[in-house]
């Protein structure tokens, strides 16, 4: 899908605007802190309904304001759309066209992006709970079911942790059941997608970064492969006391482990800077290419400065390895050399203290 | 602050209030006449002292036991088991069930302090223990909690003799397939039912 507009309405720095996007690849340039990324989150924040750089909405009303509204027009196929958000206060109310979004998840079925961001480095070298939100991710663009099965976990799992503070044995229990099933079903569908996603991630890793032997992408349930719900359900009623000491599950999905290996070693702790950057961009782009098969549907790409930290060679091959999109969306810095990657369809716009100058 | 934004604060602490309607009604009242305004307060504050619950199954009722308990064309051998009192009147309202109902007063939730001791099950073991029910159904919400407050009732009734079900969930009656979302479409999945050949 692409845009062809957006409207920003007391949205953060940006001055008050309808900005054109009618064509396949958007240039926002300028300085840090002008508002270059404040519109790739304005657009991704029409796609999801939240922002990829936070989680409290107050952050993206203008200074002083109590209202802020965003709305986007889109094409998706032969579809148009329009998305209207829009921050009053505490409240938060998204339109997909005109009808009001009751769950997020909604969004998704209209509206993919995938963004490219500094913070992705956290996928490759963060802690286990931010590789999982990774994988957690790429399984919940296309496929709503594993996104009511984690939340279906998450609550059982949150349930069952009160019941441990008041040392309740019986309602622990009837919640270990529920939790093996469910918890099971998880890893079943991150085993699955984990595999499906290592046969992209490996061949590309290798072309874009030029390194010997293969990078694998390990998942390592924390309950063992293949377990049956049985089983799952006497461990937990094993670890009933060091669960109630804890005041905590100690085991499940919620623990699970992604390491990056390197000729069985993990490679996360021997890469340099670089090679960790470049890991967390090939992995946007394998999680891109990752929603195009299942779906058969070309998302909307967001880069954020993300060029800049690749030596040229890296570049290209980066560029040139960057799936089918209906639209990308990019930002540079005023002496990057950003317009060796332009067309003649591409539209540059400078952006200074939050307004669009041309 | 004025009696107007004091009953405007009040208002808007009803299910489903927000403050602008608050304010709508609160600005209808001021200009209703005085008989209404005095009916509705009496009724409002007669509520504890009119309606009580049923002693038999939960039920709102102002008499003891409840309409529905008291009915003598009811099948007393089947019993439904809903979370809360409103409940009983949307199934009731099917009139495809014709047994006694019992109204658990909540559902499981230890994060909410909501504890089994909490909910009404020490007289729904009595009532199957005394009352010969033959068949326990169990409506509670298909949420985490409902599920889990249902699996509660049949360990509970383990061993009792009686039949246990639960409520199918799945596709609207006259719904479209391609209207339904997916997690619906998966319960149903999980729950179809067999055809004769």
């Amino acid at each position: 899908m692409s845009f062809r507009t957006l409207r920003t309405f007391h949205y953060r720095n940006l001055a008050d605007a309808e900005i054109e996007l009618s064509a396949p690849e958007i240039f926002f340039v300028g300085e840090n802190g002008q508002g270059k990324t404040n519109l790739l989150e304005a657009i991704y924040f029409l796609c999801f309904g939240a922002s990829f750089r936070t989680r409290a909405d107050s952050l993206l009303l203008r200074h002083g304001e109590r209202e802020m509204s965003l709305q986007g027009a889109y094409v998706a196929g032969a579809e148009r759309g329009e998305i209207l958000a829009k921050i009053d206060g505490a409240a938060k109310e998204i339109r997909l066209n005109g009808k009001v979004v009751r769950d997020r998840k909604e969004l998704l079925a209209a509206s993919p992006c995938i963004v490219f961001s500094h913070d992705d480095l956290l996928f490759v070298s963060g802690s286990p709970e931010e590789r999982r939100r990774f994988l957690n991710q790429t399984m919940s663009l296309h496929d709503p079911l594993f996104i009511d099965l984690l939340r279906r976990y998450h609550r059982l799992l949150k349930l069952r942790n009160a019941a441990l503070r008041e040392r309740r044995r019986d309602l622990v229990e009837l919640y270990d059941g529920e939790l093996a099933e469910s918890g099971l079903s998880i890893q079943e569908r991150r085993e699955r997608a984990s595999g499906e996603f290592n046969e992209i991630f490996r061949p590309l890793f290798r072309s874009i970064s030029g390194l010997d032997g293969e990078l694998d992408l390990r998942y390592a349930p924390s309950w063992r492969r293949g377990a049956r719900p049985e089983e799952i359900r006497s461990l937990l009623g094993s670890r009933y006391e060091t669960d109630c000491e804890l005041g905590t599950t100690s085991s499940g999905p919620h623990r699970d482990r992604l390491h990056f290996s390197l000729a069985g070693r993990d490679f996360s702790k021997s890469a340099s800077t670089g090679q960790l950057r470049l890991m967390s961009l090939i992995l946007r782009i394998c999680q891109a290419s990752y929603f195009s098969k299942a779906t058969g549907r070309k998302p909307l790409l967001l880069l954020d400065d993300v060029l800049l930290e690749l030596d040229p060679v890296r570049r290209e091959r980066f560029i040139g390895a960057l799936p089918a999109s209906d639209q990308v969306v990019y930002t540079f810095l005023p002496d990057e050399r950003y317009a060796a990657f332009r067309s003649s369809s591409t539209i540059v716009y400078r952006v200074e203290k939050g307004a669009i100058i041309g | 602050m004025t009696t107007l934004d004091l009953l405007v604060q009040n208002l808007s602490r009803l299910p489903g209030i927000g403050r602008k309607s608050a304010s709508r009604i609160a600005y209808y009242l001021l200009k209703a006449d005085r008989s209404y305004l005095a009916t509705v307060a009496r009724q409002i504050a007669e509520l504890p002292d009119r309606i009580r619950s049923c002693s038999v199954c939960g039920n709102y009722t102002e008499e003891d036991p409840c309409s529905v308990c008291a009915d003598p064309r009811r099948d007393r051998t089947v019993l439904c088991v809903v979370e809360q009192p409103q409940d009983v009147q949307t199934i009731d309202a099917t009139n495809e069930y014709h047994g006694l109902f019992h109204v658990l007063q909540g559902v499981l939730s230890p994060i909410d302090g909501m504890g089994p001791e909490k909910l009404n099950l020490a007289g729904l073991l009595e009532r199957v223990r005394r009352e010969g029910v033959r068949e326990v159904i169990i409506a509670t919400n298909p949420t985490v909690e409902g599920d889990t407050t249902g699996l509660y009732v049949v360990r509970l009734l383990k061993g009792s003799g009686v039949a246990v079900s639960r409520l199918a969930s799945g596709l609207p009656v006259g719904g479209d397939l391609e209207y339904a979302d997916r997690t619906t479409l998966a319960r149903s999945l999980k729950g179809r039912t067999p055809l004769s050949t």
